[in-house]
């Protein structure tokens, strides 16, 4: 006779078997036609935009030293692709911790603008005359968009800057220096102090000034400078209508718009679907040619896809894609073919889908995109989809 | 001290494993848990899912009758007549995993296979060997069936990129039916029962676009049918008086009344945890026929045992205002009365023998069955089974407690005329646990 242990071993074995063995499966198609389909074949459409345009949202262009945008931008430019705009940049400072007593016991002699310029769009021959206002009040950098507007009407001083990369310093004048004397040694000078602004009167280039390396610079003991370094920053945008074409249309960093795309995925040709896979593809019209020697121009590589609810206020940023070498630019990502199928099925309100520049990029390039049907390289959905109707 | 409080005198740790056993086994098995493997015959698709027939580990090696048995050995729910043969509290459950061949003309044949709860039960006398209680949850109907068709898709023509995929169509679910019976010896040859069903389950249907990438989302179409009802089953077992004391001859017959289910369809998109509905849900009835079975149980001598069983059930009168597949509220149905035909007979050496040795109590069960089954694919086409079955019962240590073992060989449907042959093999495992509960301490 078994005894107790082995008969509960046992059994335990013959358990386990039946788990395992629960996993042997060999199915087939066949018993195919006794099912009836849930739902149709899976297929592939490709999808041209019901709209494709502007959208008033402006670029993500303030930042802090430690998030946000890291460059400054002011100037004003004709471009060939992008249209007649301007920049003006906004730039503040904060006090060293490290202020010798002496600098606060003396009066300040001497101080001037130390700035990086690491970038510059245009025309790099033509100089360009920039005026300098004392911004009149506090303001925020972050997360503060390229339509923002801030008032500076104080006017400090001019210069005028080559369309170049380097360093440069800008005295301020001894009239301002001597104004703001006892700011510039005060612990306050955070609280009192608010910036400056940078606008372009003369050029045709746009200079990008960078946090690191750039500082007001002031002494009030000969060989005793004290630093104040760039605290946050802000680039605001005026641009006048890009020159749009019949073949493309246009993406412009540092604007105060983007470009919209809405696809019609709730429509007769879907129905309710299951949407597996949606790529939203775009090509880009190389315009090299239009533009005149000794035009810098740099254009972003990357770009990012939002979707942008029918409030018109709620915005999730779904996937950022790089430029391929042939100008192609795909977005693919799972979330998108999610936010694709809640819009199909009426639960997410999405209105249409926004083109961005990530707020890392900093820069007044464009990229055109073409326009027209997707047989022509339009801006086109290919999405895959099993249609549940 | 109360001499008429209540105590158990058993409580072994045997049957608290056992009750482990069961528990797990009824998570790993349940038809209703959506992550049980659910692979099988295509034709629990139609209707309601395959019908299920499950009364005791006794009647599934019997070829599944056994109407006229009594439940001193194994609680017999499919008669609530037998409760009243009891003399132990009984806890019974077994598993059952189900290897099916799937074949039809010209193509290729499918490998499917599934493991499954059989049924629990509880049964306990009130009064020994004339009143008892018995409390059985088993499958009334199971769907499970899955069908994978490969595809690929060019699902970016510009670039000419293909990606192979998996659409799966697959069923699961089916009806539970918990119920609650008592059982009456109204004397010594006639005994009476009856018991409320509780009749319930989801009936799921989905089909899945499975993608060999991640940069797909596999989503999945699940049509659900949620059903529940009461109904009612009365029983009635007569033995045959006059004969020689070493032969019995049982007769025995049950009723199940109609009822009406209530039902909700829903349709929902899955992925993974995210489910959207889609559409409206649909409310509706679903009536399940009366249904009728007769058994005859015959012993010539007292270690052998042979039984034979007829089970009717009236589905050509199936109504629903809701669509199944076979069936169309509008009018079209493919459905016909189900009837069942079973056979077996049981060797127990031991029988009447309570100090046979562990050998001779080991008892030896064969049978067959064949089943018209109530609804088919085709309107002009009848699915049939038929199959054998067999089983040895191994006596544990503990009295009253034995473990099962059970074979079902069969075939269904045939593979001509557009239709499918099962060729199935079924092993159930089945403890059947008894012990004196609630017994009185005699005097003193």
């Amino acid at each position: 006779m078994p005894n107790h242990f082995l008969i509960r071993n046992r059994l335990f074995v013959l358990l386990f078997s039946f788990i395992f063995l629960s996993a042997c499966d060999d199915p087939s198609q066949i018993g195919l036609d006794l099912v009836d389909a849930q739902a149709g074949e899976t297929d592939v459409v490709t999808l041209p935009p019901s709209f494709v345009g502007p959208s008033e949202f402006g670029d993500i262009s303030g930042g802090t030293n430690t998030a946000g945008a890291f460059r400054t931008l002011f100037g004003k430019v004709v471009d060939p692709v992008s249209g007649s705009f301007s920049m003006t940049g906004y730039v503040d400072f904060v006090n060293s911790s490290n202020v010798t007593s002496a600098f606060r016991a003396e009066t300040v002699s001497f101080a001037d603008l130390e700035l990086n310029v690491d970038y510059a769009y245009g025309d790099t021959l033509t100089p360009v005359t920039i005026d300098i206002y004392e911004i009149a009040a506090d303001w925020l950098s972050t997360d503060a968009r390229s339509d923002t507007f801030l008032v500076a009407q104080t006017l400090v001083t001019s210069s005028t800057l080559n369309p170049t990369k380097g360093v440069v310093n800008i005295a301020l004048p001894s009239a301002w220096v001597a104004t703001n004397n006892s700011i510039l040694r005060s612990t306050s000078f955070v609280d009192v102090f608010h910036g400056f602004a940078f606008r372009a009167t003369q050029g045709n280039a746009v200079l990008g000034v960078h946090f690191s390396g750039s500082s007001l610079r002031a002494s009030s003991v000969p060989g005793d400078t004290v630093n104040f370094s760039m605290s946050k920053i802000l680039s605001s945008s005026s641009f006048a209508n890009a020159s749009e074409t019949p073949s493309y249309t246009t993406l412009r960093d540092g604007a105060a718009e983007t470009l919209a795309l809405r696809f019609d995925v709730e429509g007769p040709d879907f129905g309710e679907a299951a949407f597996h896979r949606v790529i939203i593809r775009l090509n880009t019209e190389n315009t090299d040619a239009l533009y005149p020697a000794n035009f810098a121009h740099s254009s972003p590589t990357r770009v990012g896809l939002r979707a942008v609810a029918v409030d018109n206020s709620t915005r999730l940023n779904l996937v950022v894609a790089e430029l391929s070498s042939d100008g192609t630019l795909s977005f693919d990502s799972s979330i998108l073919s999610n936010v694709i199928q809640s819009a199909n099925l009426g639960n997410s309100g999405l209105d249409r889908f926004e083109l961005y520049f990530p707020v890392e990029s900093s820069t007044v390039g464009a990229l055109a995109f073409k326009k027209g049907l997707p047989a022509t390289f339009g801006p086109r959905a290919v999405i895959t989809y099993t249609s549940l109707n | 001290m109360n001499l008429y409080q209540t105590y158990r005198t058993g409580g072994s740790p045997f049957a608290l494993w056992l009750g482990a056993f069961l528990l797990m086994g009824s998570v790993f098995a349940s038809p209703i848990q959506a992550q049980s493997q659910t692979d099988g015959s295509i034709y629990s698709r139609f209707g309601v899912g395959l019908r299920q027939n499950f009364s005791s580990s006794r009647s599934q090696a019997m070829g599944g009758g056994g109407l006229a048995l009594p439940s001193s050995q194994y609680l017999n729910t499919s008669n609530p007549a037998s409760y009243s043969d009891q003399y132990l509290t009984r806890f019974a459950g077994g598993l059952t995993y189900e290897k099916i061949t799937a074949s039809a003309s010209g193509a290729e044949s499918a490998t499917l296979a599934s493991g499954s709860l059989s049924g629990v039960n509880f049964g306990f006398p009130l009064k020994t060997n004339v009143t008892g209680i018995g409390v059985s949850f088993a499958p009334y109907s199971r769907v499970s069936y899955r069908v994978d068709v490969e595809s690929a898709v060019d699902f970016d023509p510009e670039l000419g990129s293909v990606s192979p995929y998996l659409t799966t169509f697959r069923g699961n679910g089916g009806l539970q039916n918990l119920s609650a019976g008592i059982g009456h010896r109204l004397n010594s040859n006639v005994f009476l029962g009856a018991s409320v069903n509780f009749i319930f389950g989801i009936l799921e249907e989905a089909q899945t676009s499975v993608f060999n990438s991640t940069e797909f989302t596999d989503r999945s179409v699940v049509g659900s049918t949620r059903l529940s009802g009461l109904s009612a089953t009365a029983g009635f077992r007569y033995v045959v008086p006059n004969l020689p004391s070493s032969q019995g001859l049982v007769i025995a017959g049950t009723v199940h009344l109609p009822t009406t289910l209530k039902a909700t369809r829903t349709r929902a998109l899955v992925n993974k945890l995210d489910r959207d509905t889609l559409g409206t849900t649909l409310h509706g009835d679903v009536k399940l026929p009366f249904g009728f079975g007769f058994g005859v149980a015959y012993q010539p001598v007292a270690k052998w045992t042979l039984v034979g069983d007829v089970e009717f059930e009236n589905w050509s009168s199936f109504e629903s205002d809701l669509d199944f597949p076979g069936y169309s509220s509008s009018g079209n149905s493919n459905t016909t009365n189900r009837l069942r035909i079973s056979a077996g007979t049981e060797f127990w050496p031991a029988a009447r023998r309570p100090f046979a040795t562990w050998s001779q109590r080991i008892a030896y069960r064969l049978g067959l069955y064949t089943e018209q089954s109530y609804i088919s694919p085709l309107p002009d086409q009848k699915i049939g089974a038929f199959g054998v079955t067999g089983g040895i019962s191994v006596p544990s240590l503990i009295p009253g407690t034995t473990i099962d073992f059970n074979l079902d060989v069969g075939q269904r449907g045939k593979s001509s005329n557009g239709l499918i042959q099962d060729r199935y093999v079924r092993f159930g495992l089945n403890l059947n646990f008894g012990e004196r509960w609630f017994d009185r301490p005699p005097l003193g």
